[in-house]
């Protein structure tokens, strides 16, 4: 971002900034989703993710997945949660099943 | 009561040793020592292992009895274990376990009703429409992943479903953890890409060329 000479993007790319083109954001769209990787490029890809739509739009896809899939956990079930809390101190207290 | 101490046993860390190598009776653990790190360490992951456990048998009497193996393990080898990571050590327990375990495959549990139990429909309000969009795109997203192969769909259920790290999916796949991240990134790829003809999402941009990665292993079972 200091020196807007290097690393410029040929071809009047509307979204394109001093370093990076929209096909390199795009293939690194899950390292944004997942904040995986080097801080400075993760930053770089970021600020083009939220100054061109087409690859906001492309990051949000996947936002949106990731947010369905986080909803789905579920939790262990209170009958078997005190079923294996039973069987714990069942070990604990040496009363070790034969498996 | 014996003293107990929070220095870690300085004997037996060969971390080598299979975690049911050494018989109990070759630990220097007392039993109240032993019970006490068990409640410190293992119970408070119980459902997290659940969780995973059920991620990769996909029935939840299979996810139990993995579980209990673990339990089991766990409690045999803490003698061994030096008290740092315990959800890292307790995954690779719980890969050993549901390996080395006599596996049944029941088909007709594969989609089982219950995990989808909470999905019936949510408001009545004059958002009604999108909260209807919403629960189209929950349905959709939810069948997609378990129409993935079964590598991709471990991988999506461990890290984005159940929230564990890429290094923690890694240690209860034994796979490196470059694995996991590409296993991911394509099954991801492919919800995203299963979106357009279903009409959830935009064309993926056209430029962006196929994940190149280099661990192209199959991923199916
Ligand atoms: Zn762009």
């Amino acid at each position: 971002m200091s020196d807007p000479t290097q690393g410029a993007v040929p071809g009047g790319d509307p979204c394109a900034d001093a370093h990076v083109d929209c096909a390199e954001v795009l293939r690194h769209v899950q390292d944004v989703l997942d904040n995986n990787g080097d801080v400075e490029v993760l930053v770089q890809w970021t600020a083009h993710l939220r100054a061109c739509p087409p690859c906001g739009a492309e990051l949000e896809v996947y936002e949106r997945i990731t947010a369905v899939l986080r909803e789905r956990q579920c939790c262990c079930p209170d009958d078997v949660a005190a079923r294996l809390a039973e069987f714990g101190r069942r070990i604990c207290a040496g009363d070790e099943p034969v498996s | 009561m014996p003293v107990l101490t929070d220095a870690p046993p300085t004997d037996l860390v060969d971390p080598t040793v299979d975690d049911l190598a050494v018989p109990a009776t070759a630990r220097e653990l007392s039993d109240a020592e032993r019970a006490r790190l068990f409640e410190e360490l293992v119970v408070p992951e119980t459902d997290v292992l659940w969780r995973v456990a059920l991620s990769i048998t996909r029935n939840r009497a299979d996810a139990e009895d993995v579980v209990q193996e673990t339990l089991l393990r766990a409690f045999r080898s803490l003698g061994t274990f030096d008290g740092r990571y315990p959800r890292a050590w307790l995954l690779t327990i719980l890969r050993n376990a549901e390996r080395n375990r006599h596996r049944r495959r029941r088909p007709e549990l594969l989609s089982d009703p219950e995990m989808a139990e909470d999905l019936g429909p949510r408001t009545e309000s004059d958002e009604i429409e999108v909260a209807a969009e919403q629960q189209e795109f929950t349905d959709f997203v939810a069948q997609a992943v378990e129409q993935l192969p079964d590598g991709f769909r471990e991988v999506v259920d461990l890290v984005d479903i159940n929230g564990l790290s890429y290094q923690e999916a890694a240690d209860v796949l034994g796979v490196p953890i470059g694995t996991v991240m590409s296993r991911l990134h394509r099954a991801r790829r492919r919800l995203r890409e299963s979106l357009v003809p279903a009409g959830f999402g935009p064309a993926a941009p056209s430029e962006l060329p196929a994940a190149a990665d280099g661990h192209d292993e199959e991923v199916g079972r």
